[in-house]
């Protein structure tokens, strides 16, 4: 597939958003790929951890807020536990999140959830992913 | 000794067990939990956007309401424990979100008030060399200290141990008489909140943490979470179907264990486990009597 890089993209609108969302500077990353490496949920993601710093430091708005990485996130703070740069990934994945929820769109579908995940789970697991994948 | 408690809306319901023996251990130390009044669900989730303030205002409300009752909170529900404190340290550094917060809640109030986990508590408070000379029997099981990612991360602003390699865990469950496996997923995320929206990932996580600890010999797992609880515990129905030979190995809550050192006729219910701790208790001799709601 083709990827555009011009400064368009680069000093564009989305990169200076997630910064600013975030509170990261997103050129900190030098991609050494700890991130990835020690993210429980990288088996099921489509695009590693690190590679979404990456994209979002080139400004690939589309391709990064289409990906399935920022929904199996789980906010486990492992990441930026190791990032020898100080790079507070989930905060940057959070910003992603809240860049497509706050178009009106929710991601979990609440009525597919399974009969007896609503009877068992706790509250707690509800409250967090309705904020965190709800608008 | 008082302290406050904030108990949180999954212990009150779902995770009872964890509520109702960790009552009646504070009780038998001497620790006297006084519920926090008028309490509301603290939001579970930490807001990580720089511009959502609103996410912090019920954690804001309940640390201005123990600010009034003492300024000491104690709670037991890890994801509970990570909002209120990095709520408390957002209040307590950042004048101008303290100003947003306090005017939106018509409070005054300015970070200052003690945020503890309950095993924070047992190890700062009463000591792990007391609490053992409080139990009445050894809880002689080979048990697997599960400590999930919210107690322990960020450690910048949590600093409750190492997060890599902690040791708070181990050296409770040494002071009840347990022989301790060490193993190195426990410091691994269980799957979280993805329990509701990728089962699947979710299971996968929990399974891996489950295997390490069972090869490691583990006889069963302590936890400090009502949703790792529910992970590791709940969603060994998908384990036992999707992978061959798996042997399956009960969860306890570290209060449900610490319950069963000092003998107090509360907190195993096994209607509250998937897999029933039941048969090793038996084994092991620890079963009282009946266990009890």
């Amino acid at each position: 597939m083709r990827i555009r890089i011009s400064r368009k993209n680069v000093r564009g609108e989305f990169v200076k958003k997630v910064e600013e969302l975030s509170g990261q500077k997103l050129l900190s990353c030098y991609q050494c790929g700890k991130c990835t490496a020690g993210c429980p949920l990288s088996f099921a993601m489509d695009i590693p951890p690190n590679q979404v710093v990456r994209l979002v430091q080139l400004g690939q708005e589309d391709e990064v807020l289409r990906c399935k990485t920022i929904w199996l996130c789980a906010s486990c703070l492992m990441c930026s536990s190791r990032c020898p740069r100080g790079v507070e990934l989930p905060k940057i994945m959070e910003a992603l999140r809240a860049l497509v929820l706050r178009r009106g769109i929710d991601v979990t579908d609440i009525p597919k959830i399974p009969a007896d995940v609503l009877a068992r789970a706790p509250q707690q697991a509800f409250v967090s992913n309705y904020r965190k994948h709800t608008s | 000794m008082k302290i406050s408690y904030y108990p949180g809306c999954t212990l009150s319901t779902k995770a009872k067990s964890l509520d109702k023996s960790a009552r009646a251990v504070a009780s038998a130390i001497g620790i006297e939990l006084v519920e926090l009044p008028n309490w509301t669900c603290c939001g579970a989730a930490f807001p990580l956007v720089d511009d959502n303030l609103i996410g912090m205002a019920a954690a804001a409300r309940i640390l201005a309401n123990a600010k009034k009752e003492g300024g000491k909170l104690t709670t037991l529900c890890a994801f509970c424990y990570n909002v209120l404190k990095r709520t408390n340290n957002v209040i307590a550094t950042d004048k101008e979100k303290r100003k947003r917060l306090n005017m939106f809640l018509e409070e005054d109030y300015d970070g200052s008030t003690k945020v503890l986990h309950f095993i924070e508590v047992l190890r700062d408070e009463v000591g792990f060399e007391t609490l053992s000379k409080k139990i009445k029997k050894k809880v002689n099981i080979k048990v697997a200290p599960y400590y999930g990612c919210l107690l322990l991360r960020p450690y910048e602003e949590i600093k409750l141990d190492d997060p890599e390699a902690p040791s708070i865990l181990e050296n409770f469950l040494e002071s009840i008489g347990c022989e301790v496996v060490d193993f190195p997923y426990k410091v691994e995320c269980c799957g979280s909140y993805l329990a509701i929206s990728s089962q699947d990932a979710a299971v996968d996580c929990s399974y891996s943490i489950l295997n390490s600890a069972i090869r490691n010999g583990a006889e069963a797992i302590a936890v400090s979470c009502p949703l790792c609880y529910f992970n590791l515990d709940e969603r060994q129905k998908e384990m036992f179907d999707r992978y061959k030979g798996f042997r399956g190995v009960p969860i306890f809550y570290f209060t449900q264990l610490l319950a069963l050192a000092m003998e107090l006729d509360v907190g195993v219910d096994p209607n509250q486990h998937f897999v029933s701790p039941l048969p090793l208790l038996k084994e092991k001799g620890l079963l009282k009597m009946e266990v009890t709601r």
